[in-house]
């Protein structure tokens, strides 16, 4: 079944129709959502926001674009709002923490698992893994980002030089070896 | 391009990043999904067929009871007596037709005879002569329509063998003589026009005063109302009567207003959720305008929380800076499920009614009542979890309910907006903002019979 026919039944209300929907994006997502939060615990449940999401505006679908892209967009989204959510109550989502990570232009290479460099994403304090997922990987412009997260563009940028240079550091010296993240370290 | 180069390498690793999800996120995204189209209809259309069924069943059967005694309404005693006149001395001609009418009308005061009603036709049978008998079946008709209502008590209301002799002979024979005081008098003067002119009304008079004084005898006994009544609409919870509480029933959050709590979280945001009530009431009339009423009611109040998924494991809760409990499950606070918080009462209401127009009435009202039942949650902001702890509730409350009632079917249905306001806090721990139940509604007041 095409996404077109998938779409069209899922708004007919067909139960079959929406798991076989979520089936097929659902590894991905959590994937996605992983990316942006600390624990499996809290992915699931920005996914589980996610697709109720999905399912309450799948008639805003344009069925020219790709489905799994659109759904990303609401996953990212719906990961934003829950850290911005978080953040009310936490003092760890924050893009100005006053603490300065080394630049670097390096560009090294990667010789680490893609749960492994996940991992490494996730270390990093949760203001930069935002920056950074939205940008190096979800290809988001400094100006959308600073829109998004209500941020100067400039600050954008400065807190996504700083993470990157943080986790290139941590490729570079493997702390998932050691099993303590730098970061874990340099916050102690 | 060596940076670019970079950020390529990291979003092609991450496009495989994978995880399987339990299954307990698609039983919660089902649940998500299916609730805002399911559950709301049905309690708004259960609320609805209910006030329409009981409303449309009362509208019918009284309108059957009006249309039956509507026929024996339509002309007052008063206005018959004077229209009696009128007739008389306009068809002084027809004095054997009056003479049948004064003869029904005068049969009520003789009971025995009217039972042998037909047979009393017969004494007519000169007068009759006089007419054609087209003409005399026709305005018989129509005369003994008129005294149907006044002979209502009796089995025999038309005469159907108006040439019957034997059954004159038998009502005659079988009646004892004073019986006849008055039908025979009538009966003596229906052969003489000018006896009947002279004689009319002493004969009537009393039989149709007693009729008024039983009609106005009936108008007094209706001091009481007796009905049902029911109402639907929506609640929420108020931590005054005009401002929306923070959290839903008792949130103990000590860290809310400090950063860096470490795993707090505010309490979910608390939305309206359907109410209804239905019950029955006596009103007692006090007065043109005003009635006081008395009645018993089941009353529902709801409201919706966001939660996350329910945990069953043994846990320890904060109630406070000193006070703990132990609850066997609770549910997370992060997620995003709707939770329905459920309030069931038995109510005691007493209300009073002010007709300030002839079709509407200003109700107002106390409510006293027992807590029956709750699911509703309580948070503890400290570990993040809301649970269930019925002690923390106050079993009594005490509320007050304004209505503006329209009336229909002769103010026997009454429908209109109402709100209610418990005085009370829902809690019974000082800990904390308090908290009341609000509502608003569309309430319906049914009366099912007077006395």
């Amino acid at each position: 079944m095409d996404d077109k026919l998938l779409v069209k039944n899922c708004l007919k209300g067909k139960r079959e129709a929406q798991h076989l929907l979520y089936e097929r994006h659902a590894e991905y997502m959590l994937g996605v959502c992983y990316r942006y939060t600390k624990s499996m615990s809290d992915a699931e449940d920005v996914l589980q926001e996610g697709f109720i999401k999905v399912f309450r505006n799948l008639h805003q679908y344009k069925s020219d674009g790709e489905l799994g892209a659109w759904i990303r967009r609401i996953m990212v989204n719906t990961a934003i709002n829950y850290l911005k959510q978080q953040s009310r109550s936490r003092a760890d989502l924050s893009f100005s923490d006053g603490t300065l990570h080394p630049i670097t232009n390096d560009n090294p290479e990667i010789n680490l698992t893609v749960k492994e460099l996940a991992e490494l994403i996730r270390q990093l304090p949760t203001g930069y893994q935002t920056i950074f997922n939205l940008h190096a990987v979800e290809g988001y412009t400094h100006v959308e980002i600073g829109e998004l997260l209500g941020i100067h563009e400039g600050t954008s940028r400065s807190q996504y030089a700083r993470a990157r240079g943080l986790l290139v550091s941590w490729i570079k010296k493997n702390p998932l070896e050691n099993k303590t993240p730098v970061y874990a370290k340099s916050r102690l | 391009m060596q940076r670019a180069d970079f950020e390529n390498n990291v979003h092609q690793k991450m496009q495989e990043l994978r995880f399987h999800p339990s299954d307990e996120v698609w039983k919660q995204v089902e649940a998500g999904i299916g609730s805002k189209r399911r559950r709301r209809p049905v309690v708004f259309w259960f609320i609805l067929a209910g006030i329409l069924i009981l409303g449309g069943s009362y509208y019918y059967i009284s309108h059957q009871y009006t249309e039956n005694i509507s026929g024996s309404k339509t002309e007052q005693p008063g206005q018959s007596i004077a229209g009696k006149q009128s007739e008389k001395k306009q068809e002084n001609q027809d004095s054997g037709n009056q003479g049948l009418k004064d003869l029904s009308a005068a049969s009520e005061s003789t009971g025995p005879l009217n039972r042998d009603q037909p047979s009393s036709t017969n004494a007519i049978k000169p007068a009759k002569k006089t007419l054609s008998s087209k003409a005399v079946k026709s305005q018989h008709k129509k005369k003994t329509e008129e005294v149907s209502f006044e002979t209502e008590n009796f089995s025999v209301q038309q005469p159907t063998q108006v040439d019957n002799q034997f059954s004159l002979n038998r009502g005659m024979r079988n009646a004892k003589p004073n019986q006849f005081s008055e039908s025979e008098l009538l009966i003596n003067s229906i052969g003489n026009p000018q006896v009947a002119d002279e004689n009319p009304l002493p004969v009537l008079a009393p039989t149709v005063e007693n009729q008024a004084k039983k009609n106005s005898s009936t108008d007094k006994k209706t001091n009481w109302q007796f009905g049902m009544t029911a109402s639907g609409g929506t609640s929420d919870l108020g931590e005054q009567l005009l401002q929306t509480a923070a959290g839903a029933n008792f949130s103990y959050n000590p860290l809310q207003s400090t950063a860096g709590g470490g795993i707090n979280r505010g309490p979910s945001e608390v939305k309206n959720g359907p109410a209804f009530s239905i019950g029955a009431y006596a009103n007692k009339t006090l007065g043109k305008k005003w009635k006081l009423g008395m009645g018993i009611a089941y009353q529902y109040f709801s409201n919706t929380i966001k939660v996350g998924e329910k945990v069953d494991s043994m846990v320890v809760i904060n109630q406070s800076n000193f006070a703990m409990d132990r609850v066997s499950q609770y549910y997370k606070s992060t997620g995003n499920s709707p939770y329905h918080n459920q309030y069931h009462f038995i109510s005691i209401p007493i209300h009073a009614q002010w007709q300030f127009a002839k079709r509407f009435c200003w109700e107002n009202g106390l409510v006293g009542s027992k807590m029956i039942k709750t699911n509703a949650l309580h948070y503890d902001g400290v570990s993040g979890r809301y649970y269930e702890d019925r002690n923390l509730f106050n079993d009594y409350q005490l509320s007050a309910t304004t209505a503006v009632l329209f009336g229909l079917n002769k103010n026997r249905i009454q429908i209109g907006p109402q709100i209610q306001y418990s005085f009370t806090n829902l809690l019974n721990t000082n800990t904390g903002n308090p908290k009341h139940l609000r509502s608003a509604s569309i309430k319906a007041n049914i009366e099912l019979w007077q006395k």
